[in-house]
């Protein structure tokens, strides 16, 4: 862009001089515009990072000039994202800079009614002393004869927004503590995921990665809005449908997703068991498995005992249940042949499970390893015969799922039904593969478990895992909510999938080794995992002669999720809570609940960017409007904490392939704004100098903790790295460590987390590398790091058949090279690289040797994709449809009405409603079913405060279609009051056609469409539909169900203060709600 | 070329050296946007993205209830705009409308009527069809014969070497007369300043030979940038694949150099009438009637001399 | 400014974009995209072959300031000590 010169500068007569006589071009050119340049180019330096949004990752340059952000933008270098951003990432810039963000800390008094400001260290100084506090006044040493250890007066949510080295930091620090009541976003959002994929495969996690949906012939997306929650992610569905894939979209409401599929079917939200079910049946009644697949690679043939007892035999129920405690023994599903232990160890898995009563799930600790098998030889026919094989059992069991009952019973009609069938059938097998995408609209069921089992079923059937294009793709939802998971700020878990202690059972370190690990597979080497983990955490003090320090691990003794942890709030016994990150005041089930839990409360504290519901309720919430709660009144201590954002600080993000991304800080914080790497490094350091030479036996774990993190710069902020480097663990000399296989049990080797061990290899930051995808194959390898081990599609073992030759040469993956004697392709492979097809295990084969050579599925107990669940689950070895907690409609395959074991908690603020043929269940006759819009994210903190997204979605707004419009009144952008037992919103109405009545068991049903993302606060204010929901629970996991609600409708805006629990207790008194409904059997 | 034949190109017609003609000397080629609407997902990163990098103030917080569209239109606070249009679509015709009570606005809200299984043909048992749901991202066409350009009185509007149309915000005056002279309804002043604003193509960023960021934000590609000539290409492979997959309806938009406004800089392929997107059919230059205008009105002048003269030999008698 | 035949020619005498668009006095950035019509940037990835298209990953070109060193040599130090305070982990058993 050259200046012009001389007298040609007079626009006039350079114009009539020069080429643009008409002046339109050159000669208008101002010298502004002549020297433009964009601010990217003059910014001071480019950092490299990763939005903090969804699950998907997308890789982030953000440009920094005079020390403050000036642009946030795509990296075009990921071979995930490929430089794109969807709305929310491309807003990143106004979430991190705009002025919605706070600077500073604020107190609020017990008994206040307002704030005050309140300075960082100070703050720090109090938040230690309550810590140590209510530690002390609810400490419990032992429970009879067991050792307990542990706090039950403090707890924590949140990190699935946060770092992997935050969330290390959070349960490394609160676990010493004795604080179990850790939890964050994956209990409400994926743990099913953890349980069914854990069960079915041997890791809980994705199975294969976006970029390989490009190669699927045929993609079906259900129980996701795939390209509103994951835009970008979604690009690799349009891959696949630029090359012919065909797209099919099954959901309630047609979304943006719908709009884009080749095939939208609706279906009545809470029945998808009954729809893939129905594939299954069909798939097994046409004959159209892959048998090849499934006779090598699943336990199809396996013979269960002859104890077993399916659903088709006992009305709903398998055998083993017990309608008293409402939990199966799973004695009678297991498999014939294998060895009864003796009695004195036999059942004893099972009983802490018992003894903690309904559900405490163990099947997340399947995230990295499937489920133990008694030893032995089980009886197998793979002639598929037998009629207590595997296979006949699913035939079976799926035998009353035809098409007509799927009308029946999901609304969709039986030709769009047979389509979709056909569609899966042509498009797997040898030549062709089919890939499922899910997400949270299958988890959040009290059956959600079961929901994506189904679908591993089925996938398993058709032969579709471990394939090119095949598999199951499980859409996460946050930046590191798969991190989060893994690390994992979870109750049960420990980092790698290593389930807590029960106080019950695991008394040494021997017993629990022994309950918890399997004879075959790497999970053979539990221990040391386990001690490497105990090294990590407690350095020198941990040593043989102490079980390394093993009994500091404090102890559960049933489920501690964050549900219960509500309850234990409301009785008085959980007094203070920290939330880190997360909004349950919007973004959990019975908003009413977790607001009433919290303000009996002792003390909270709030970390997050703006103040979100959860910190200002007793100011201005749902229930000071209503007068049920006076803010003078409410005695809770609230502090919050102003949180820096991910351009503030370094850390790592797992997404939703299990891939670690390295964000590098751009900026420093302002203010007193903090990571939360920074206050709980600080944290810790206050209380244990506050507690340093404490004698009491309690302060051991906490005092002999390894927390001697390098800090740097002015602010002190802990070195992430440094954490990262510890995760990915060291030998003696302080070399970093490149494989799990390399941790030992006898306290040579320290890992904070054995499934990433090799972040950190050979000291360099894996997860940091960014060699662009253009440089590299599809799978983009040297992109930073996947766990385990930088395999990107798992279980790719069965891509190759039994002697290891591809399927097909379309869909080749990795395959047996006879030559160089390894297994080769274009993906790591997920199998030891030099066992040939062959192998077979020699007798008494222990660990890794244990697997033969055409066991794809490593990390289970026998090597196989599991069909049927013997050990793991306990609501059932075969996924069965049940209708939700609250539904119009009654189970028309059983008269077992809903999930058996599912869990309840009935109290005055969580009642339910009467379902299905029960009087009263009229009251609420329309199906509702939450969902996400693409310009909001989760329960609004990063979304409702920043103007370029609340300017796109401004209000809350439901969804129905005209015919339900006509029904009950309703106006196109008009009011509507939605109604349920536990209480009653309003929202705008969108009348529209793509909410479609369905004909379900004779009559017309109609549902309704509630993006769940509003609260009473920030710029885009509304009604939180969570509101409605109630607490019923997967007993697997403890997920909450929320995408299957019953509810009515009102035209008009809702009542104000006590007229709106008027309205809810009149509607309920009209149903007979009681503390009783809904919690039959 | 006669001069006539010249100017007449510059007003109107093919103009195949857009920037040359500017009076850039060996200009590059002419670059331009693509907007495949079949691949929209409607996400709105286009609208963020670009507000983002152009620092553009918040366009209004309202629900209009115009579907999925709470942007309204494009204008001086909005220079990227998605519009959604729900339908029914039998036989490539709109299915009846649906009493519904909606908001004021200038777009055709989309009607549907009840989703059914089909029998295949796309039409349902009770005579309907199927729900089709279209989005689409609009933006500044950057005409070929961009009239705002025209009619522009003191240079603020001009075209770049890469042949698109930009407003020097250190230039405009305000004077508002572009505004109507926009065929697309585009350029429009901000409320609080009295100046014109509208898309520039990220004219800074490709100045350093980065693509403007509503192209780069993109999920699914479908607003694609380049060299307009490549994109022409790749839209007509792109038509005949959609229109060999049974689209009858899919049509490009703006792309012929022949068409009212000598075709667009940004242009389109829609899967419906551009009607139904809000788009007008067939936009044409104000200017392209000029020579004919200024013959006219050379016509009249010596028409009304001949009837001075007339009258005043008439008046000498 | 330069015409996409300005920089080819440069380009066909063996010059880079860096050098080409010195030679020009433009951008390395705005001389490839001149030269192929794909911005240095670019996210899409519609496999057109395209004269003088590079392969890997061009968006240095487009003027991209530097990014900040990295340096592990502080944490390796760290673990060091770390291990070096635990004589248990040499001793074994």
């Amino acid at each position: 862009m050259a200046r012009r010169a001389g007298a040609a500068r007079w626009p006039l007569l350079g114009q009539l001089a020069g080429p643009d006589r008409l002046g339109r071009g050159a000669a208008a050119r101002s010298p502004v515009s002549a020297s433009l340049r964009p601010r990217v180019a003059s910014a001071d330096r480019v950092v490299k990072s990763i939005c903090p949004y969804c699950a998907v990752g997308c890789a982030q340059n953000v440009y920094v000039k005079d020390e403050r952000v000036v642009q946030i933008e795509g990296d075009p270098d990921s071979p995930v994202s490929r430089g794109r951003l969807c709305p929310k990432g491309s807003a990143t810039l106004q979430l991190t800079t705009g002025p919605s963000r706070r600077h500073q800390v604020l107190h609020r008094r017990p008994f206040s009614d307002d704030w005050e400001t309140l300075d960082l260290e100070t703050a720090m100084d109090m938040i230690a002393e309550r810590v140590i506090q209510t530690r002390a006044e609810t400490w419990e040493e032992r429970l009879g004869d067991k050792k307990l250890n542990r706090t039950m007066g403090i707890a924590s949510l949140g990190g699935a927004t946060l770092d992997n080295e935050e969330n290390y930091l959070i349960k490394k620090l609160l676990t010493a503590l004795g604080v179990v009541q850790i939890e964050n976003q994956a209990r409400v959002c994926h743990s099913s995921t953890v349980a069914a994929l854990g069960t079915s495969f041997g890791r809980g996690g994705s199975t294969t990665c976006l970029q390989d949906l490009q190669h699927a012939d045929c993609i079906v997306i259900e129980g996701s809005n795939f390209a509103e929650a994951h835009p970008v992610g979604f690009q690799w569905v349009m891959e696949a449908k630029a090359r012919g894939a065909r797209v099919i979209h099954v959901d309630p409401h047609f979304s943006r997703t719908s709009a884009l599929a080749d095939t939208y079917v609706p279906i009545r939200a809470g029945t998808d068991i009954a729809f893939l079910g129905g594939i299954i049946n069909y798939v097994l009644a046409e004959e159209r498995y892959f048998r090849d697949y499934v006779l090598a690679y699943t336990n199809a043939a396996v013979v269960v005992g002859p104890d077993f007892r399916d659903t088709e035999d006992l009305d709903g129920l398998f055998s083993g249940f017990d309608p008293e405690s409402r939990q199966y023994d799973s004695s009678s599903w297991q498999y014939e042949g294998l060895e009864l232990t003796n009695p004195a160890s036999g059942n004893e898995e099972l009983t802490p499970y018992r003894e903690g009563g309904a559900g405490t799930g163990h099947g997340e600790s399947h995230g990295s390893g499937g489920p133990a098998l008694k030893s032995g030889v089980p009886e197998r026919d793979p002639s598929l015969q037998n009629p207590r094989c595997v296979f006949q059992i699913l035939r079976r069991h799926y035998s009353r799922y035809t098409p007509e009952m799927v009308e029946e019973v999901c609304g969709v009609p039986r030709d769009q039904f047979l389509e979709v069938c056909r569609a899966l059938v042509e498009n797997s097998g040898r030549e062709r593969t089919s890939a499922f995408a899910y997400a949270v609209g299958w988890t959040q069921h009290t059956v959600g478990v079961q929901y994506i089992r189904t679908a591993s079923v089925l996938q398993l059937l058709l032969g579709n895992i471990g394939r090119r294009g095949g598999g199951i793709m499980a859409l996460r939802g946050h930046a590191s909510i798969q991190g989060s998971s893994d690390i994992p700020t979870l109750f049960n878990l420990l980092p790698g999938y290593l389930p807590m202690p029960y106080a019950h059972t695991h008394e040494r370190l021997r017993d629990y080794i022994a309950a918890e690990r399997v004879d075959k597979g790497f999970w053979a080497e539990m221990r040391s995992y386990m001690v490497s983990l105990l090294k990590a955490y407690w350095g020198a003090a941990a040593g043989e002669d102490n079980d390394y320090c093993f009994d500091y691990l404090p102890r559960l003794t049933g489920s501690h999720s964050t549900y219960e942890t509500v309850f234990e709030q409301l009785e008085g016994r959980c007094r203070g809570y920290f939330l880190l990150g997360e909004n349950p005041a919007v973004g959990s089930a019975n908003t009413r609940l977790q607001r009433f839990g919290m303000a009996q409360l002792d003390w909270l504290v709030v970390r997050d960017f703006s103040l979100i519901e959860s910190a200002t309720w007793w100011q201005d919430g749902p229930e000071i409007a209503s007068g049920e709660m006076r803010t003078r009144e409410i005695k809770t201590e609230v502090f919050f904490l102003p949180a820096a954002a991910h351009t503030e600080k370094s850390g790592s993000f797992t997404n939703t392939n299990r891939m670690l991304q390295w964000h590098h800080t751009a900026v420093e914080p302002q203010g007193d704004a903090r990571s939360d790497l920074w206050f709980m490094y600080h944290l810790g350091r206050l209380i244990r100098e506050k507690l340093a030479g404490s004698t009491e036996p309690r302060d051991r774990p906490l005092l002999d903790l390894t927390w001697d993190y390098p800090v740097e710069g002015p602010l002190r902020e802990p070195s992430a790295e440094a954490v990262l480097a510890e995760i990915n663990g060291f030998d003696a000399e302080g070399r970093p460590l490149g494989s799990y296989t390399e941790l030992r049990d006898d306290g040579s080797t320290a890992c904070g987390c054995w499934i990433y061990c090799g972040v950190y290899k050979d000291g360099v930051n894996q997860a940091a590398r960014r060699r662009p995808a253009q440089e590299q194959n599809w799978l983009g390898p040297e992109w930073c790091w996947s766990w385990p081990a930088n395999r990107r599609v798992l279980y790719n073992r069965a891509s190759a058949d039994p002697q290891g030759r591809p399927w097909s040469e379309r869909k080749r993956l990795v395959w047996w090279d006879p030559e160089r004697l390894s297994w080769v392709g274009d993906d790591v492979p997920d199998f030891v690289a030099d066992k040939p097809p062959d192998y077979r295990a020699p007798e008494g084969a222990r660990g890794a040797a244990a697997l033969e050579g055409d066991d794809p599925f490593i990390m289970q107990a026998d090597g196989k994709g599991w069909l049927f669940v013997p050990n793991g689950l306990v609501d059932g070895p075969l996924p069965t449809h049940y209708e939700p907690q609250e539904s119009p409609f009654q189970n028309a395959l059983y008269r077992q009405q809903s999930n058996p074991a599912r869990q309840l908690r009935p109290h005055p603020l969580n009642l339910y409603q009467p379902s299905g043929e029960l009087p009263g269940s009229e009251v609420y006759p329309f199906v509702a079913t939450s969902y996400r819009l693409t310009e909001h994210f989760t329960a609004g903190g990063m979304t409702r405060w920043t103007p370029y997204l609340t300017e796109l979605q401004p209000e809350f707004f439901c969804e129905v279609s005209p015919e339900l419009a006509r029904e009950r009144g309703l106006e196109h952008m008009g009011w509507v009051t939605i109604i349920s037992a536990r209480s009653a919103v309003e929202a705008r109405v969108m009348v529209t056609e793509r909410m479609t009545p369905l004909r379900v068991q004779g009559r017309t049903v109609q549902q309704v469409g509630l993006p769940y993302h509003w609260g009473p606060n920030g710029l885009s204010r509304g009604d939180s539909a969570n509101e409605l929901a109630p607490v019923a629970l997967d007993p697997n996991v403890h997920i909450q169900e929320v995408k299957a609600l019953a509810v009515d409708l009102i035209p008009g805006r809702r009542p104000r203060g006590e007229a709106l629990r008027q309205l809810v207790r009149e509607h309920r008194r009209r149903a007979g709600v009681t503390e009783a409904t809904g919690t039959r059997l | 070329m006669s001069l006539a034949e010249r100017l007449g190109e510059l007003l109107s017609g093919p103009e195949p050296a857009v920037a040359a003609d500017a009076g850039y000397q060996d200009p590059p080629p002419r670059m331009g946007f693509f907007t495949d609407t079949s691949l929209c997902i409607g996400c709105k990163a286009c609208e963020v993205a670009c507000k983002e990098w152009n620092a553009i103030p918040q366009d209004g917080q309202r629900l209009t209830g115009m579907s999925y569209d709470n942007s309204e239109a494009l204008g001086a606070d909005t220079w990227r705009h998605v519009a959604f249009i729900e339908q029914r679509r039998r036989d490539g015709r709109l299915g009846p409308e649906l009493a519904l009570t909606p908001a004021p606005s200038p777009f055709p809200v989309g009607p549907g009527v009840r989703i059914r299984a089909d029998g295949g043909d796309g039409v349902l048992p009770d005579g309907g069809g199927e729900l089709r749901w279209l989005m689409a991202s609009d933006v500044c066409k950057h005409c070929t014969h961009a009239a705002c350009l025209d009619v522009c009185p003191t240079g603020a509007l001009f075209r770049t070497e890469f042949g698109t149309v930009v407003v020097q915000e250190d230039i405009c005056n305000g004077c508002g007369y572009c505004v109507p002279a926009c065929p697309y309804g585009v350029i429009d002043q901000r409320h609080d300043d009295g100046r014109v604003f509208k898309c520039t193509l990220c004219y800074d960023r490709l100045g350093v030979g980065m693509e403007p960021a509503c192209a780069k934000a993109c999920p699914t590609d479908s607003i694609q940038f380049g060299e307009l000539d490549q994109l022409r290409q790749r839209a007509d492979r792109r038509l005949a694949q959609l229109q060999g997959q049974g689209l009858s309806e899919a049509r490009l938009y703006g792309h012929r150099p022949d068409d009212g406004v000598g075709g667009d800089g940004a242009f389109f392929l829609l899967l419906d009438e551009p009607q139904v997107y809000g788009l007008p059919p067939d936009p044409v230059v104000t200017t392209r009637d000029l020579p004919s205008m200024w013959r006219h009105v050379g016509a009249a002048a010596l028409t009304l001399l001949a009837g001075i003269g007339a009258a005043h030999l008439g008046s000498r008698r | 400014m330069a015409s996409r035949e300005g920089v080819r020619a440069l380009l066909r005498q063996g010059l880079d974009y860096e050098s080409a668009a010195a030679a020009l006095g433009i951008g390395a950035g705005v001389a490839y995209m001149v030269a192929t019509g794909l911005p240095a940037d670019r996210s899409d990835h519609l496999g057109e072959e395209r004269e003088g298209a590079r392969e890997g990953s061009t968006q240095l070109l487009a003027e991209q300031p530097p990014g900040p060193e990295v340096d592990n040599r502080e944490t390796l130090a760290w673990l060091r000590r770390r291990a070096q305070a635990d004589p248990g982990m040499r001793g074994g058993r």
